[in-house]
């Protein structure tokens, strides 16, 4: 198929309609970027395989930028020696497929039908829904390459691959042969999974599976249930021969128990005679022991006493003789107390004097100081008066400042060039008369009389105007036509007029007076300045505030005064001589110190002897004290062992009556202590072993009796469950007969799938294998396309999927995708060109290349050049670039210009 | 003069596992059936009715047979109905004979101890079985020398003859003789069975069970009617023939089509298949077409038949090449297939003989498949199938 002409309207950037025609052999599209030369190209794409009623993404935005407008293409092209044209409108939904007959084009179809008819004779298919995609456009999948995608990524498309199948060699796979092995994979598929090869879970021969172990599941549930049957009638079984052995053991049991009942009676009576005995024993020997006891204590009692009282004697002895001790001790503690407070007194006294001395010695200090502030408060303050009376005298001068009298100099010279100038310039009259002369002379209006007299040189000087009369003579005036001088004058006049405002308030003209009063002014100024800083140093504090510090610390020392008691002989020290007084005091402190000193260390020794003196005095208290403590006890023990004696002799009875009734109870108790023995002397014939063995037998018939009960309750547990188990039951026939049934249908199902496996596997294999050799030629073509390309010894191989994959250059291997980008680009590029190429034999084919060569260098682009004019002479190609320039060597092709057209 | 009904093995409730889904049909066939015996007892007006045991398959058949029996049983009341539990339904705790369905009746009597028995004249001497095995002979307790009655032993169990050496509940087969029986009305054996005493009179017999239960019970669907004039006079025997199933099995040698169209005329020709189950193993070699058809033919005839089961594991595949590559042309990936799949024949001892591809070809295809798993767990059964199902394949794309 090769497309003659596209025509596009409202297309992207084509508001315009736009056209172009298309030759066989080479065609090389140009023009600058955004040009539309891919949207050209694309479109012949949208027209082919996208439906006129799609309202997909890509269709959406056909329509020019911001209008409304429907986009439409038409293209023209050839099949089978036959021209078609398709017409379709996206927005508008037309499509229009005509067959040009005789010169003229007659509608074939319209709508959907046309849609599906231009889908017959280009091939690929209608995209189902969404955008088209390279998979969908048939050979155009791999012969069209889209701008920027050179590598075929997806695997070719079944059409492509049975085109080639019928271009090369025989028909490998015929229909009947495709039919078959498509009905072997999809038979593969619904066993098994497509990638793992494993069981699919909905496959039939899975659900068998499924349904096998359930059903074991089931029988094997039951088998549980009649495997329980079993146990619960065999325990049942058991527990009957247990249960009827016990019986019979019971009822033997019994027997034995019963026939020893006469014996055990008598033994019971023995028991009884013996045990009264017993009783009657112990309550004898009861009354025996507690008068026995009662005697003994009260004994006893009277025992203790005598011990007691003699202790306290003891006691009393020792008292005596401490207590005279501590009645000296406690005398001499006293006396040292009181020398104690003496010495206390001395030292407090001592203290006084010498704080009172200490007061005085600081006030003296202090008034030495007041002084000196004073004299320091004196001398600030005579600074103050120069410093004010420098003030004022600064201030009385009025001169001008440094400014202003470099002002007035300045003015002063100004004035004084001026003149200079203005005399320069001005009029000059020189003469020296003959004789002698008067009259009046006027300068520049200045009027003055004059007199000269004979040879007497004379100038005068006028700037504007010069007039001279000359008495009896003549009157004559010169004028200065000068504008300058005029100028000048004026100027003179005003900075005349400026210089005595300037000095007006300084008295005087003259610049000495005034330089003189400026310099005054100046050192009075210094002056100033000098005082200040003198004051400064002497202080910063402002007159008042020191002023008020001296009154203060006046008060103070006032104050301090008062606090010397007034007996006192260091009250008064005003009128003496403050060092000499000082230094006195200072040394009464000293020697008041030192006193303190003494007095205090005797204390201290004092004051450790009668700690010492206390120590003992507290020893000998606490050991009087625990003598007494004693003594008290012991007489209140006497007391109550007094008062237990009366209780025990309440009884009425006199210690003789008690002593015979001891003896009266002691013999009773030996007469019956002798019977009993007799008694247990037979104990073990005549009771225990009677009543053991009966004791034995009995309670062997209760165990046995009780185990009969549980056994009972057991059985009918078991017998219940069993029932309960019977009622529940069902057989399990079906269950296994469709186990039964299942487990053939899956070693049919297993074995079928097996052989669908084997099927697969060996069908899969052998049709690689062809594919294999199917892609042969393409590869030699690529081969030999890509040396002329590249040089020789480079070769390329195919993978399965017919495409190439590997590059092999000086015996080494690389896979593609490990190539430059530009190198792989010519590779994709050489394939679509020698896939194009193969299939033309049958149909002519077009190739699209779009901006295909982008990253080749000079040198291959050269053999580039070659290979597609040369692929050129068997197919039809559309070549898209923006740089015609690397194509212009090309002979024979048809170039179109996007300049020439949009 | 006593007449009565003596049947045994009804086996209610038993498992038709080679049935598969006919089963259930089949166990309702064979409750028809003894329904059948029990009303054909009635039209003979019989006295009383004699079960010897094995009524049901198992102590855990659906208890809703019970049901359907008791009602069988009270149909014909009031003649009485003696049963005797087999070792199928043994007495014990799980019998089914516990069931308080049966009180409900009040013709049937379940012998549970070996204890004579008098109805009318006649003294019924029973061996009720009470567990699944034993080694005594449950009629050694008989002793009716001196009964004037009618004496008629009921027991289960195997009969000591010759070519049985099954010794679970042995019975003498001089018993009659012995304990001074007139008849002795056994159960266990699925056929009828008549053991002479030493005079050469019938007097023991086994009835067989009223439905066969599998294939090789060649003398089975039958009860007896035995009528006894009076004490030891010879017993007058009448089978009757009460089963509805026939099971068959057949052996056919295929080795061409035409064996095959055979084979297919005799099954048309068989009366009443919804009654027959066919066990039809076919031996023999013989190519893809026949085998294919073959397979067709179970398919087919699956419904005709109470049930078709075709074995044909000795069924061998000798592929016809030449026919194969008439279907598909030369050097196609399905030729090459089949190419492969007689080389893999080689591989099996079994059909190695049956394929002729030569050892060189067999040599290059094992070169190009060598490193591919295919040769992995294969079997006979596979390849054949493998043939098979592309053969119908191609047969169908064409």
């Amino acid at each position: 198929m090769n497309v003659q002409s596209i025509r596009l309207e409202n297309w992207k950037k084509f508001t315009e309609p736009v056209e172009i025609q298309l030759k066989n052999g080479l065609n090389v599209l140009h023009g600058p970027n955004e040009s539309g030369k891919s949207t050209l190209i694309d479109s012949i794409i949208t027209t082919f395989y996208s439906k006129h009623t799609s309202g997909s993404g890509k269709i959406k935005t056909l329509k020019p930028w911001g209008t409304s407008l429907n986009p439409r293409s038409t293209i023209t092209f050839q099949k089978d020696d036959q021209n078609y044209r398709i017409t379709k409108g996206f927005q508008e939904k037309k499509s229009l497929l005509e067959k040009e007959e005789n010169g003229t084009w007659r509608k074939i179809a319209e709508g959907d039908k046309a849609d599906q008819e231009l889908i017959e004779l280009v091939g690929g298919q209608l995209s189902p829904r969404g955008d088209t995609k390279p998979e969908l456009w048939g050979l155009g999948q791999t012969l069209w390459m889209v701008q920027g995608k050179p590598i075929i990524s997806d695997d070719l498309n079944d059409e492509t691959l049975s085109s080639l199948q019928s271009m090369v060699g025989a028909t490998i796979e015929s229909g009947k042969e495709k039919e078959v092995l498509s009905e072997i994979r999809s038979r593969f598929l619904d066993i098994f999974t497509e990638k793992k090869k494993t069981l699919k879970k909905g496959s039939q021969l899975a659900q068998v599976q499924e349904e096998i172990s359930a059903l074991k599941e089931e029988l094997s549930e039951s088998k549980r249930i009649q495997t329980r049957k079993d146990e619960l009638i065999r325990k049942i079984e058991d527990n009957e021969f247990l249960l009827n052995r016990n019986k019979k053991n019971l009822k033997d049991a019994t027997e034995e128990r019963d026939k020893i009942a006469e014996e055990v009676k008598e033994a019971r009576q023995h028991q009884k005679n013996r045990e009264q005995l017993e009783h009657e024993i112990e309550g004898i020997n009861t009354k025996y022991e507690a008068l026995d006891t009662k005697i003994k204590e009260i004994n006893q009692s009277e025992e203790e006493i005598t011990a007691l009282n003699a202790k306290n004697e003891q006691i009393n002895q020792q008292i005596g003789p401490l207590d005279v001790e501590l009645s000296e001790l406690n005398e001499r503690i006293e006396n040292k107390l009181s020398d104690l407070e003496t010495a206390n007194n001395t030292i407090d006294q001592t203290n006084a004097e010498k704080s009172m001395v200490g007061i005085a010695h600081t006030n003296v200090m202090d008034e030495q100081t007041l002084e000196s502030m004073k004299e320091r408060f004196n001398e600030i303050s005579e600074l103050h008066d120069a410093l004010e009376s420098a003030q004022n005298e600064y201030n009385k001068i009025i001169a001008p400042t440094a400014t202003q009298m470099k002002k007035i100099e300045k003015l002063n010279q100004d004035i004084h060039d001026t003149k200079t100038r203005l005399q320069a310039m001005g009029l000059k009259v020189n003469t020296k008369p003959l004789v002698s002369m008067s009259g009046e002379i006027s300068l520049d209006n200045d009027v003055a009389p004059f007199s000269l007299k004979g040879n007497e040189d004379v100038s005068w000087t006028a700037n504007q105007s010069f007039k001279i009369r000359i008495d009896d003579v003549a009157e004559f005036e010169v004028k200065s036509g000068s504008e300058d001088v005029k100028v000048m004058k004026e100027e003179l006049e005003e900075m005349q007029a400026n210089y005595q405002e300037l000095v007006a308030p300084f008295g005087t003209e003259k610049l000495e007076d005034l330089k003189g009063l400026l310099n005054t002014k100046e050192s009075k100024e210094k002056e100033f300045k000098r005082i200040k800083s003198e004051l400064n140093k002497k202080s910063n504090k402002p007159l008042d505030k020191l002023q008020k510090e001296i009154i203060e610390f006046e008060n103070t020392i006032k104050l301090k005064w008062s606090k010397i008691l007034d007996d006192s002989p260091y009250k008064d020290s005003e009128g003496k001589d403050k060092s000499v007084l000082r230094d006195e005091l200072s040394s009464k402190i000293v020697e008041l110190e030192d006193k303190i000193k003494t007095l205090t260390k005797n204390r201290k020794s004092l004051d450790d002897l009668i700690k010492i003196d206390r120590n003992n005095a507290n020893e000998l208290k606490s050991k009087l004290n625990d003598f007494k403590t004693d003594y008290h006890g012991k007489t209140q023990i006497i007391e109550e062992i007094k008062r237990r004696i009366e209780r025990l002799e309440d009884d009425g009875l006199s210690r003789e009556e008690r002593e015979k009734e001891l003896n009266k109870l002691s013999f009773d108790l030996e007469q019956k202590k002798r019977a009993c023995q007799v008694y247990q002397d037979e104990i073990e014939e005549k009771e225990k072993r009677p009543l053991g063995l009966f004791d034995g037998l009995n309670s062997k018939v209760q165990n046995i009796d009780d185990e009969i009960k549980k056994q009972e309750i057991q059985q009918a547990g078991i017998e219940s469950e069993l029932q309960l188990l019977i009622g529940q039951s069902t057989d399990t026939n079906l269950v296994e007969e469709k186990l039964e049934q299942l487990q053939t249908k899956e070693k049919e199902l297993q074995t079928e799938a097996d052989a669908l496996k084997l099927l697969f596997q060996l069908t899969t294999f052998y049709r690689e294998n062809t594919i294999g050799e199917l892609s042969e030629p393409i590869r030699l073509r690529v081969t030999d396309d890509l040396e002329k390309l590249l040089g020789s010894k480079y070769s390329v191989h195919f993978g399965k999927e017919m495409k190439p994959d590997t590059i092999q250059a000086n015996g080494e291997e690389a896979p593609i995708d490990l190539l430059s980008f530009g190198t792989q680009e010519q590779v994709w590029c050489l394939f679509r060109l020698a896939l194009g190429s193969i299939l033309s034999r049958d149909e002519k084919q077009l190739v699209v290349l779009d901006d295909p060569l982008v990253n080749t260098d000079p040198v291959r682009m050269h053999h580039a050049l070659e290979i597609l004019q040369d692929n050129a002479k068997d197919m039809q190609i559309i070549v898209v670039t923006c740089d015609v320039e690397k194509y212009n060597s090309l002979s024979g092709a048809n170039f179109i210009s996007m300049g020439g057209i949009s | 003069m006593v007449k009565f009904l003596h049947t045994a093995d009804w086996h209610l409730g038993i498992k038709y596992k080679q049935l598969g889904d006919k089963a259930q049909q089949a166990r309702n066939i064979r409750l028809k059936t003894v329904e059948k015996l029990i009303q054909k007892a009635r039209e003979e007006n019989v006295d009383f009715i004699l079960i010897s045991g094995d009524l049901f398959d198992s102590n855990q058949v659906d208890r809703s047979l019970l049901t359907a029996v008791s009602q069988i049983f009270s149909d014909i009341s009031p003649t009485p109905i003696y049963l005797l539990p087999g070792n199928h339904d043994p007495l014990g705790r799980d019998s089914l004979f516990n069931d308080p369905v049966w009180e409900k009746l009040d013709n049937l009597t379940i012998f549970t101890e070996p204890e004579p028995y008098d109805h009318g004249n006649v003294t019924i001497y029973p061996c009720p079985v009470s567990q699944k095995k034993s080694k005594d002979d449950p009629t050694q307790w008989i002793n009716a020398q001196d009964n004037p009655n009618i004496s008629i032993g009921l027991a289960h169990g195997n009969l000591q003859v010759g070519f049985i050496d099954d010794a679970n509940f042995p019975i003498k087969p001089e018993r009659t003789t012995i304990s001074g029986l007139d008849y002795l009305a056994l159960g266990e054996w699925h056929s009828l069975f008549e053991q002479p005493d030493s005079n050469g009179i019938v007097r023991t017999i086994y009835p067989g069970t009223p439905e066969t239960t599998k294939f090789g019970e060649d003398a089975s669907g039958q009860a007896v009617i035995v009528e006894i004039d009076v004490r030891n006079s010879p017993p007058q025997i009448t089978p009757i023939e009460v089963g509805t199933l026939s099971w068959q099995k057949q052996e056919k040698e295929i080795n061409s089509l035409a064996d095959v169209q055979y084979l297919e005329s005799e099954l048309n020709n068989i009366p009443e298949p919804e009654n027959n189950v066919i066990l039809l193993k076919v031996k023999g070699v013989t190519d893809q077409d026949t085998i294919s058809y073959l397979a067709q033919l179970e398919d087919d005839y699956q419904d005709k038949f109470m049930q078709l089961q075709m074995v044909m594991d000795e069924l061998y595949l000798k592929p016809n090449l030449l026919e194969l590559k008439a279907l598909i042309p030369e050097g196609a990936v399905v030729n090459q297939t089949f190419e492969a799949l007689m080389a893999l024949m080689k591989t099996q001892p079994e059909t190695q003989d049956y394929s002729d591809i030569t050892p060189e070809r067999t040599r290059e295809i094992f070169a190009q498949l060598q490193d591919k798993d295919v040769l992995e767990g294969l079997s006979p059964e596979i390849l054949n199938r493998a043939f098979l199902l592309m053969y119908q394949m191609i047969k169908e794309a064409s």
